[in-house]
């Protein structure tokens, strides 16, 4: 088929490896980390501390900064980290709270600073957080402006005359 | 235990409901065939379909203690096993239509390229059918089901006078066209389950995209909705829920003369009698359910002395390459999510040329254009802050996805097999499946990256990092054969030609496990076809008197 989307989990866990989340129409299913907790003021994390959880509220927003539509924070892209990591393995686990450790009491610029060097905890707190961003409300509405998986009658497709005139040659470089 | 037996013997017992078992139902019983069908599971309620709903609500509602249809079969409920270091992602849907309420759709034409394949390669047995033996079910198939397409007809692809209008493209999709054409490799308009026409009292598409969550109108395929009702219209259809099957009773000649089964939630032990039984319970539970069946007269297996059952596994070996279209950097959102996946397909073009490896691949293309998420391209999208930010929504709308699906050869030593020494909630037997990718796969693979990153460099895509040395798991593309096929000669295979068990002549099996090959296509149309052939067969031959 193809069924093109089960085992959720390890047809996700199989597209990771291969470095291209390319879930098929089948494979989709729904995240199974979610928060039984309400949001908002009421939210306490699982897994971080509540001095972790306000670092990792600020690094994803580092991420995705509010600009003239909301960042990371608004998004509460921190509480979803909090459920995937609270979901890992210890050795994960322990990993993700060392590569915090580095930012604590770091300042805005040092922050940065930390972040520019890259490396497993930026890739990582990176995934998580475009993850998270992109799939809230606020990522998909406001920020992209996805309109989709709705009710439309007719299906026009490409209709742009640059796109259809085009040919290869005019793609090399 | 006490057993419950049915009073009245049945004149056919189908086992599953989904693709194979509900075309089974729906011939025999517009023929006046009286059938029992035993399903594993419950009928999903469409209106309960999680259809359109977007990540976030969806999120919102588990948290409020929602759940989505439990279409997927937890594997802690009926576990499977793995030899250690030989992974296998097994998909199972138990309930009305089974994996027919979420597949992928695409509705392709095995072709005499398929059918022929071991004759001319030399590998693995020879199919006992050729394409104009199943051209007439293919035919009646697409007109009872709805399938859209194009006008195009090929050596690997041959074409319909039924398909529904095919879909317009999206923008990636014609650039991919476009640079694969200017290579040499033809690029055709999918063919897929989507009705783009009112058809049979069910609505058009209504391009959510979503299929895969199953449609609320009942605009794709779904054995559940498209067979069954029709087959219950006749009153010659009784169903039973939950009724996971054990193993198929055999008398003292060996032939079949019920099915054992166990209530899903009760676990009570229950024989029904019938004077045929079909299995359409999928590939590998079809076969767990025959090597189960052993007696006397079938001491390995039910009609297992030719050994190759369970044997001869064969699917498809999947990669994913993905990249961005400059073309299409900065443009507004626009609605690409379509009748849900590729609206084009690459059909098998590696036999026009030599090659260092048997068979070959086709390549899908689901995940183009303005997705559900923005998150694979921020994914690969470098940096971060307010740059990376712009930079994403300025790619969001240029993803482009190839997705090369090739045959896996069917070899004897992948194979499932039941551990007497583990058995399920009921006491019977699990599945062992051993399967490992070989040599030709590995082969095969290195030229499924290489024209996929051929087409996107053409197209002028920027690429995303991957790693050639990687493929899914085995059992990913959910396309599993092999494991109970059919033959002209007893010896090598399991079946004759119109589905029929050699050793058992009252027994039909017509799922995906009677296919002798994978080939590189989508095996659900074909699939619907032989179960159709086969049960044309089976009702004359009841009317005759010879079962």
């Amino acid at each position: 088929m193809s069924m093109e989307r089960i085992g959720p989990i390890d047809r996700r866990q199989a597209l990771k490896r291969v470095g291209a989340l390319a879930a098929a129409p089948i494979l989709t299913g729904y995240h199974p980390l979610v928060s039984a907790q309400e949001g908002g003021a009421a939210w306490q994390p699982r897994f971080f501390d509540a001095h972790e959880a306000e670092m990792v509220a600020e690094l994803s927003e580092r991420i995705i900064p509010e600009t003239d539509t909301p960042g990371a924070r608004a998004a509460n892209v921190h509480q979803y980290i909090d459920l995937v990591v609270s979901e890992d393995t210890p050795e994960n686990q322990s990993a993700f709270r060392r590569g915090l450790a580095r930012f604590d009491s770091a300042d805005e610029a040092r922050q940065t600073d930390i972040l520019r060097e890259g490396g497993a905890f930026f890739e990582r707190l990176k995934e998580l957080t475009v993850n998270g961003y992109y799939k809230s409300e606020v990522g998909m509405k406001e920020e992209l402006g996805f309109e989709g998986r709705t009710f439309v009658t007719v299906f026009d497709g490409c209709t742009h005359e640059e796109h259809l005139s085009w040919s290869p040659s005019q793609g090399e470089k | 235990m006490e057993i419950i037996q049915s009073p009245a013997a049945h004149d056919v017992v189908v086992v599953g409901s989904g693709a194979s078992g509900g075309m089974a139902a729906y011939n025999l019983t517009q023929k006046g065939v009286s059938v029992l069908m035993l399903d594993a599971g419950d009928k999903f309620d469409r209106d309960k379909f999680w259809t359109h709903v977007l990540p976030f609500e969806a999120d919102e509602r588990l948290r409020r203690g929602g759940s989505p249809p439990p279409f997927f079969l937890d594997k802690k409920e009926q576990p499977y096993l793995t030899p250690e270091g030989k992974p296998f992602n097994l998909v199972r849907v138990w309930g009305m239509g089974g994996k027919t309420n979420v597949w992928g759709r695409v509705s392709l034409r095995m072709s005499d390229l398929d059918f022929g394949a071991a004759e001319r390669d030399g590998w693995g047995t020879a199919w006992p059918i050729r394409y104009a033996d199943i051209a007439p079910y293919y035919d009646k198939v697409e007109q009872l089901i709805g399938v859209c397409g194009g006008d195009d007809s090929s050596d690997v692809l041959p074409g319909s006078k039924y398909y529904m209008p095919a879909p317009a493209p999206r923008c990636g999709e014609v650039f991919i066209r476009k640079s694969a054409e200017s290579v040499g490799i033809p690029v055709v308009p999918i063919r897929r389950a989507n009705l783009t026409r009112d058809h049979r009292g069910f609505p058009a598409c209504h391009y959510c995209g979503n299929c895969g969550d199953g449609c609320d109108t009942a605009s794709c395929f779904n054995s559940a909705d498209h067979l069954i009702p029709f087959a219950l219209a006749t009153g010659n259809l009784e169903i039973r829920s939950n009724a996971v099957v054990a193993r198929i009773l055999t008398d003292d000649r060996g032939r079949a003369s019920g099915v054992q089964y166990f209530d899903r939630h009760s676990g009570r032990e229950r024989e029904v009698r019938a004077r045929v039984v079909v299995l359409g319970a999928s590939c590998m539970d079809s076969t767990r359910i025959m090597l189960n069946s052993r007696s006397e007269r079938h001491a390995s297996g039910l009609g297992n002395s030719s050994d190759q059952l369970g044997r001869n596994f064969c699917e498809q070996i999947m990669v994913h390459i993905q990249g961005v279209l400059p073309q299409l950097f900065g443009r507004r959102y626009q609605n690409d999510d379509g009748i849900g996946g590729g609206h084009y397909y690459i059909p098998r073009f590696n036999h026009r040329t030599q090659q260092d490896y048997l068979r070959g691949f086709g390549i899908q293309m689901w995940n183009t254009g303005c997705d559900v998420t923005g998150a694979p391209v921020a994914r690969n999208t470098p940096g971060f802050g307010a740059g990376f930010k712009a930079e994403v929504k300025k790619r969001y709308p240029a993803l482009v996805s190839l997705h090369p699906f090739g045959e896996v050869l069917a070899r004897p030593e992948n194979r499932v097999t039941v551990d007497e020494s583990r058995v399920d909630r009921y006491g019977v037997p699990l599945m062992r499946v051993s399967v490992e990718f070989g040599d030709n796969e590995q082969k095969m693979r290195r030229h499924m990256y290489d024209t996929a990153e051929e087409i996107l460099h053409t197209a002028g895509a920027e690429i995303f990092p991957f790693d050639r040395a990687t493929n899914d798991t085995p059992g990913s593309a959910i396309h599993e054969h092999g494991t109970c096929r059919m033959g002209a000669d007893p010896k090598s295979s399991v079946l004759n030609k119109f589905n029929q068990m050699h050793e058992v002549d009252n027994l039909f099996v017509v799922d995906g496990s009677a296919f002798t090959n994978a080939s590189e296509k989508n095996p659900t149309l074909s699939i619907l076809a032989l179960s159709w052939r086969a049960t044309d067969y089976l009702a004359e031959e009841l009317r005759q008197g010879n079962l």
